[in-house]
């Protein structure tokens, strides 16, 4: 649902209009709102937990969270920067919950008996992506995700982050640096799931 | 300050491309609003929730009843000798025959796997290991938990486990890899239902690392997320396969600046394991689509083989590439091998997307210059 950039104006008034009717009252209203957001929105979440499960399920309490204190949202930034705040603080306490310690990301591969259901290179194009994600700190993965989604500037990027502007450039410098070595030096591995009677 | 190259930053945005147009389906409106609405309700009633949480369970007890028998009548269909195996299927079956994977299939049936009843406990979690099978290529362990109630039993077993570390007589398995970067994956496959689990991993001594020892003592340390200290459980691990049969034909293929070679094939009656070597002739380093390419391996009568996992490595000059596939075995030794490398196409409009076919798979391209076919003369 990415908008040509003609129209990226207009999109910020019909969102401003929708959030006003949201607000005034008109629960229904929100539906739309999820509608416009929920792709990104899971797809942040689900490079940032790595499960689709686990994606599904938190894409869902950011939006409840949203529609709970849309009363307080004001327009100091744009809708998208609030909700995208709010996906960043349910992640990371469901990330802290999860895992004690700083044993943030899980060193081997998962299967879940879901996957065996779907396409054997589905699999292979997110364990990709996951892959070298996982080369990432926490912070530099957040960074990268907004970015890669949102098309954020370091600027809307650090304001979500609460971080300043410059500490993001310098994160998102190291983060290039990480990749690009590591694109040329590198494991790579296939997972494959099995599909029963296929 | 500016002496990146141009092409370092195209990369990146590939990737940032890759990530923005993750191919997936979301449609969580309805779900959302009315898991709000329920939010809402409960906050007001509490019994209400009580009750519709009976009801959820009730719903996934036949749920998961209907998987179990809907496994077993499919893996009938696949092989017609199973009918007979199916009436033996005790109450309790192991997670090997009924985990999807022919060769832990074959590997129970053969009496090759070792049957256990090794478990550890910590606040309230059993974990146990039942079965365990090494031919030489891949090691598996049957895992499973003991609850059948209470709030584990909701959480898939893949889905609680946060870390697994293995120690083999001792030393971590990363000893046996070839570097630091080139590490041991541990992989996680289905088990026979939510409560079960396949342990995997394998040597690189393909790739330069040393091989496991025919015999040892493997000690699993499992993290289970919600509890403190991981779970220890220790047990012994035996090569029983005698008869392997084990081809180096070296045998080489070339198109345009691709050299192509398959190293080593492995035959056991549990794993079909290929090595194959990628060389780019020009220097150059991996790129899309290469970096997604794969093997399909196909007999005489040209019925193909399932991958089960696989791994590459890329030493440091970056245009070469050393990959093991592990595959299920062959019913009987083929007559021939065929190995017909492919690559994924991907769509010209969205950089980085498949293109998919009508059945919503990833449309391959075989490159037929790289194909190897190979007689096999049963040399034991």
């Amino acid at each position: 649902m990415t908008e040509p950039n003609k129209s990226k104006e207009n999109t910020h008034l019909v969102i401003k209009s929708i959030v006003e009717q949201v607000q005034s009252g008109n629960g229904q209203a929100y539906t739309e709102i999820i509608r416009r957001f929920q792709k990104k929105i899971y797809i942040y979440c689900y490079y940032l937990l790595g499960s689709k499960e686990e994606a599904e399920d938190a894409t869902q309490d950011i939006f409840i969270k949203g529609l709970e204190n849309i009363k307080s949202f004001s327009y100091r930034v744009s809708f998208s920067a609030w909700l995208y705040k709010i996906a960043h603080h349910h992640c990371m306490d469901l990330i802290k919950k999860k895992h004690k310690g700083n044993r943030f990301w899980i060193s081997f591969k998962k299967n879940h008996a879901k996957d065996q259901f779907h396409g054997r290179e589905e699999y292979r194009y997110q364990d990709f992506i996951h892959e070298l994600l996982e080369k990432l700190s926490v912070d530099e993965r957040r960074i990268l995700l907004l970015r890669a989604i949102v098309e954020y500037s370091f600027d809307e990027n650090a304001s979500i982050m609460e971080l300043k502007p410059a500490t993001v450039r310098k994160k998102y410098e190291r983060l290039r640096k990480k990749l690009i070595e590591d694109k040329k030096i590198g494991g790579e591995i296939h997972e494959h799931s099995f599909k029963i009677g296929g | 300050m500016n002496t990146r190259l141009k092409s370092e930053d195209k990369e990146l945005e590939r990737l940032e491309k890759l990530i923005r147009e993750t191919p997936v389906e979301v449609d969580l409106v309805n779900r959302t609003m009315s898991k709000y609405e329920d939010n809402c309700m409960s906050k007001q009633s509490a019994s209400f929730k009580t009750h519709k949480k009976m009801r959820q369970r009730v719903i996934m007890m036949t749920v998961s009843a209907a998987i179990l028998f809907g496994l077993i009548f499919v893996t009938s269909l696949i092989s017609p000798t199973m009918a007979a195996t199916i009436k033996q299927v005790p109450v309790l079956s192991s997670i090997f025959e009924l985990a999807g994977d022919l060769g832990l299939k074959a590997a129970d049936d053969k009496g090759l796997s070792t049957k256990l009843h090794t478990s550890a406990t910590q606040d309230g979690f059993t974990l146990n290991v039942s079965e365990v099978v090494y031919d030489g290529t891949r090691v598996s362990i049957g895992m499973e938990r003991l609850q059948t109630e209470g709030e584990f039993s909701k959480e898939t077993l893949s889905d609680r486990i946060s870390d697994i570390e293995l120690f083999i007589d001792g030393n971590p398995i990363n000893s046996f890899a070839p570097n630091d970067s080139n590490s041991i994956d541990v992989f996680m496959h289905p088990g026979k239902d939510k409560a079960s689990v396949i342990v995997e991993f394998s040597d690189r001594s393909n790739q330069g690392g040393n091989s496991f020892p025919e015999q040892f003592d493997l000690t699993l340390a499992t993290t289970i997320s919600g509890i403190d200290n991981p779970l220890n459980i220790n047990i012994p691990v035996k090569n029983k396969i005698e008869d392997y049969v084990t081809l180096q034909p070296k045998v080489s293929r070339q198109y345009e600046n691709i050299h192509f070679t398959v190293e080593q094939i492995k035959l056991t009656p549990i794993t079909t394991g290929i090595t194959t070597k990628m060389v780019l002739t020009d220097n150059t380093t991996f790129t899309l689509p290469l970096t997604t390419m794969g093997i399909d391996v196909l007999d005489d009568q040209g019925r193909q083989l399932k991958l089960i996992n696989g791994n590459g490595w890329t030493p440091s000059n970056g245009s070469t590439k050393v990959t093991d596939y592990r595959y299920i075995p062959f019913d009987s030794i083929p007559k021939t091998i065929t190995i017909k490398p492919y690559i994924h196409l991907f769509d010209e409009k969205e950089m980085g997307a498949f293109q998919m076919d009508e059945n919503n798979e990833p449309k391959i391209q075989y490159i037929p210059e790289l194909e190897i076919t190979l007689p096999i003369n049963s040399q034991k």
